[in-house]
């Protein structure tokens, strides 16, 4: 599904931080597992096409979307993912219809020739916006806006989805609950998804298979079912993450993630 | 000033209105346009030197005399200045006319546009421009259907106050245009002028109407920047 491999450095003004991804997964649903400033988003935003790493290569679904070596790079816009932001990026000055009708009306999705009417009123159904449709985002509560966002990356038929810690803006209280509805709705879809989040919940929600970033490097991908040998084995696995995945007691994993990947 | 009538009066409010209103028109294309391409990553932006140097010479007008900046322009489009002689193949001639004074104006003001435009731009949040990258939407489609929504009040507060700026142009307008009564006078060459001859009740009276003139438009301002784009109001 997922084919890349890149690699950026920053100049020492901005903090010098190193990043260097490798990875190859056939399976649809991956999860990207790390602490803040480990690379996570930087990776989502290069496959998005929203960050041009210096030098590397990627793919998806066969296509390649970015190559520094034949100097090919797709714009953003032509990429067709849907992206789903941390914040949820929703357009303060738009209501609740104009937002997921956006990606219908730009001129590169026109081309699709989706009937944007019929489309916007079957996703506002979908995700039980009707009543909001004609709201401004000021006037709608965390989860609504969330449900906002995902009609909107959905809107325009993307090939994969990229979610940026989707939860991690909603007090705790309601995060199991859109965690939950935010599930159903991807099954509904059936779409392949990329997850960023330090959340182990959202792994086990939303992942076949997990690949782990610390300081700018990820870890091979495993599949969630091979995650335990791989804890025992490589010592490459957060142990808290292991924990809440297979249920084990405290001792029985290393804590922290320290081999990494090598590239 | 007995020729100055009533009709040269209006002439006057006319003539420093459309000099004003062209000069903030002009200015406030020039000024977003260099703003959306500073923002853009425009070749000296991406380099932090390049990017105050842009700044600092953008800002040189705020600082530099206004004769200072009259006697550069007379260098530059006077007859026998860098590009006058081409000006005048082409017909135009700036000097003592009234497309001179849009000129000073235009090069007294810009500073503002400029600034105003590049703080709105850049204030609005990076993601949501990204999230309409992704949607679909190409780089002008970015600007028009979201940048543009989101910072056009505090833009429309500059090109405001610009333009309230622009109608008191004075020194460099006087080198460039001179004070021709009823050809390149505005309101602050005529205050001056009829001062010097001793009209003074008339000379109050056009001070007075200035003044409510620009106070005005100050208020306008005021009032375009202190609601923001406020989501609280839109329901």
């Amino acid at each position: 599904m997922i084919d890349i491999r890149f690699r950026h450095a920053f100049p020492a003004r901005l903090g010098g931080f190193q990043l260097r991804v490798a990875l190859s997964a056939p399976q649809r649903r991956l999860a990207f597992f790390g602490a803040s400033g480990s690379g996570k988003t930087l990776t989502l935003q290069a496959v998005a096409g929203l960050f041009l790493p210096q030098e590397g290569f990627i793919r998806v679904g066969g296509r390649v979307l970015y190559d520094s070596e034949r100097g090919f790079c797709l714009p953003a816009r032509k990429r067709n993912l849907g992206y789903l932001f941390q914040d949820y990026a929703i357009f303060p000055h738009l209501t609740v219809r104009q937002n997921i009708e956006f990606s219908l009306k730009t001129r590169w999705q026109t081309r699709k020739g989706i009937k944007t009417g019929e489309r916007t009123d079957e996703l506002l159904r979908g995700f039980e916006l009707e009543q909001l449709a004609g709201r401004y985002p000021a006037h709608i509560s965390g989860g609504q806006k969330q449900r906002v966002a995902l009609a909107r990356a959905l809107a325009g038929q993307p090939e994969l989805l990229l979610l940026d810690e989707p939860f991690s803006a909603l007090d705790p209280l309601l995060r199991d609950r859109v965690r939950a509805q935010c599930g159903q709705l991807l099954a509904r879809f059936n779409i392949p998804t990329i997850i960023i989040t330090h959340d182990p919940e959202d792994v086990l929600a939303f992942a076949d298979a997990v690949s782990f970033y610390q300081n700018g490097v990820n870890s091979a991908c495993y599949n969630l079912d091979e995650l335990e040998d791989a804890g025992k084995n490589a010592g490459d696995v957060p142990g808290e993450l292991l924990r809440t995945l297979t249920g084990a007691g405290e001792n029985d994993f290393p804590r922290t993630l320290n081999s990494a990947a090598t590239w | 000033m007995e020729n100055f009538s009533d009709p040269a009066l209006l002439a006057c409010i006319l003539l420093t209105l459309r000099v004003a209103g062209i000069a903030t028109l002009v200015s406030a294309c020039l000024g977003l346009g260099l703003a959306w391409g500073m923002t853009r990553g425009l070749a000296p932006a991406r380099r932090p030197r390049g990017r105050s140097v842009v700044d600092a010479l953008c800002a040189l007008p705020l600082v530099l005399p206004p004769t200072v900046i009259g006697y550069c322009l007379i260098l530059l489009v006077g007859r026998k200045g860098l590009i006058g002689p081409l000006l005048q193949e082409l017909g135009i001639s700036l000097i003592f006319s009234w497309k001179g004074a849009v000129v000073a104006a235009t090069v007294v003001i810009f500073p503002l546009t400029y600034r105003a435009s590049r703080a709105a731009l850049e204030s609005v949040d990076h993601n949501l421009e990204n999230a309409a990258r992704t949607l679909g939407a190409s780089e002008w489609e970015v600007f028009y259907k979201v940048s543009m929504p989101l910072a056009w009040r505090s833009i429309a507060a500059g090109v405001s106050l610009a333009f309230a700026r622009g109608m008191g142009e004075f020194g460099a307008t006087l080198m460039i245009a001179g004070n021709i009564p009823g050809r390149t006078q505005t309101l602050s060459l005529a205050i001056y002028a009829t001062f010097q001859a001793g009209d003074d009740s008339r000379a109050l009276a056009l001070v007075l109407l200035t003044s409510v003139l620009c106070a005005s438009l100050l208020v306008l301002a005021e009032s375009l920047t202190s609601r923001r784009f406020s989501q609280g109001a839109r329901l």
